[in-house]
């Protein structure tokens, strides 16, 4: 009995790991998917509304609660405070987390013209990136999720 | 909670700042890059020891003025001046970018003048023969010699007997939407917006007894100054020039719609009174 009880706890534990794994591709994958879709929607209302980046963001949070959501909401609050911009996600590592800090300051500094310019310019590099973040996500993600269920099962059956 | 000035410097140039001119005595500060920051008082201006106008400090100043959405600002900045809270107006210059032969907006700015304005109430008082007798009036000076002061102060004043109506198209006679400068009890105030595109409605909808307009442009304004007078409301402006007699020599016009002249003067000291004329057919009278 209790060897059943040890080898089942082993194997949710195992499989949890391997679903935290995959959970973690998967959300990097979807951040920089929501990244995407935040400049296509950055282009239309700088250049229908002119309206303020920090209104901008707003209406943004509000419509769209992600993860990205979230990121965007930390640059939100770092502009009411008047703060330097600064995201803190565990989601990304640190090269991408300074990537997205750099975007949002860039942003604030640049004409329309530049602006859209260089939208278009991260609009590309972030297709590609994203690109392998999906290979990466079916690969190594789906690769993490089935083993961690599979080494699951093999403890279970040893312990057993 | 800090002000708007220390908002738009950030704390630590800001005491840099008001260790050469205290706040309250304070009218410009001059950013250029790679050149000392000059603080202007009422009388002199400063060199603030030990700061350079680095670009880092011009950019940062700007991200703050522009709500860090420079690209919002453009048709402010074409227009040659932004509007921070407070009234605080931020002239910029550096390397332009021209669109149809007009200024679209900076690249990369170089320069920057802040003006802080101050409410002086009571520096009407100079003027009080003017305003107890109130028809219209012009206000005369060259830039930096206290015209919108004193107009707020005259608008303050009348406000207590008659309607007035502000169009303040540049946010310097009120200090912004949200009115911060005290111009009185009875007032109006239209802001951000030119005068010709808002008088005919604001007489209609608002029948104020008296327009303030500030800083009018004898070309651009003049058939707006003609229709108001026409319409039996009273004006009271400003208006750039050396003196009376320039601005006659090169604006006859303009002159023929006013009844009182104000010339301030810079010196001694700003706000200073140089002259008050009464027009009587064509002919000055000192008062």
């Amino acid at each position: 009995m209790v060897n059943i009880i040890a080898g089942s706890c082993l194997m949710i534990a195992s499989s949890y790991i391997g679903l935290g794994i995959y959970n973690y591709y998967k959300t990097r994958t979807k951040i920089f998917a929501d990244y995407l879709a935040f400049i296509e929607f950055l282009i239309n209302e700088i250049s229908f509304v002119n309206a303020n980046l920090y209104e901008i963001i707003d209406a943004y949070t509000i419509r769209y609660d992600t993860h990205f959501g979230k990121l965007a909401n930390q640059v939100k609050l770092c502009l009411q405070k008047g703060e330097n911009i600064v995201v803190k996600t565990n989601f990304l590592p640190s090269a991408e987390r300074k990537q997205l800090q750099v975007f949002f300051r860039t942003i604030t500094k640049l004409d329309k013209d530049s602006l859209i310019s260089y939208f278009k310019r991260e609009q590309v590099a972030i297709e590609s990136r994203l690109k392998s973040l999906r290979e990466d996500e079916a690969k190594n993600g789906m690769l993490a999720k089935n083993l961690g269920i599979l080494i699951g099962i093999g403890l279970l059956i040893l312990v057993i | 909670m800090p002000n708007p000035l220390q908002r738009l410097l950030g704390i630590p140039f800001y005491n840099e700042v008001c260790q050469a001119v205290p706040e309250s005595e304070l009218t410009e500060i001059r950013l250029r890059q790679g050149k000392a920051v000059v603080a202007k008082n009422l009388n002199r201006h400063f060199f603030v020891q030990t700061k350079t106008a680095t670009s880092e400090l011009i950019l940062g100043i700007m991200e703050r003025a522009t709500n860090h959405s420079f690209y919002a600002y453009e048709q402010e900045l074409a227009s040659g001046y932004l509007f921070y809270d407070g009234g605080i107006r931020i002239g910029a210059s550096g390397i332009g970018v021209a669109e149809s032969g007009k200024l679209k907006t900076f690249k990369e700015i170089t320069s920057l003048n802040i003006r802080v304005p101050h409410e002086i109430i009571g520096c009407s008082d100079k003027v009080s023969s003017v305003l107890t007798d109130f028809s219209n009036t012009l206000v005369i000076s060259p830039p930096g010699a206290g015209k919108t002061t004193l107009i707020r102060d005259m608008a303050r004043v009348l406000a207590k007997t008659f309607d007035i109506l502000i169009v303040d198209e540049r946010y310097e006679i009120a200090g912004g939407g949200q009115v911060h400068f005290d111009v009185g009890t009875m007032t109006d105030v239209i802001s951000g917006v030119r005068k010709e595109a808002v008088f005919e409605g604001a007489i209609r909808s608002m029948s104020p007894q008296i327009i303030v307009f500030d800083e009018i442009f004898p070309s651009r304004d003049l058939a707006t100054i003609a229709e108001i007078s026409r319409c039996g409301i009273a004006v009271l402006a400003s208006v750039h020039s050396k003196g009376h007699k320039q601005l006659i020599t090169a604006c006859p016009e303009l002159i023929k719609h006013f009844d009182y002249l104000i010339v301030l003067a810079s010196k001694p000291t700003i706000g200073s009174i140089k002259s008050i004329l009464e027009v009587r057919n064509g002919e000055y009278y000192s008062r």
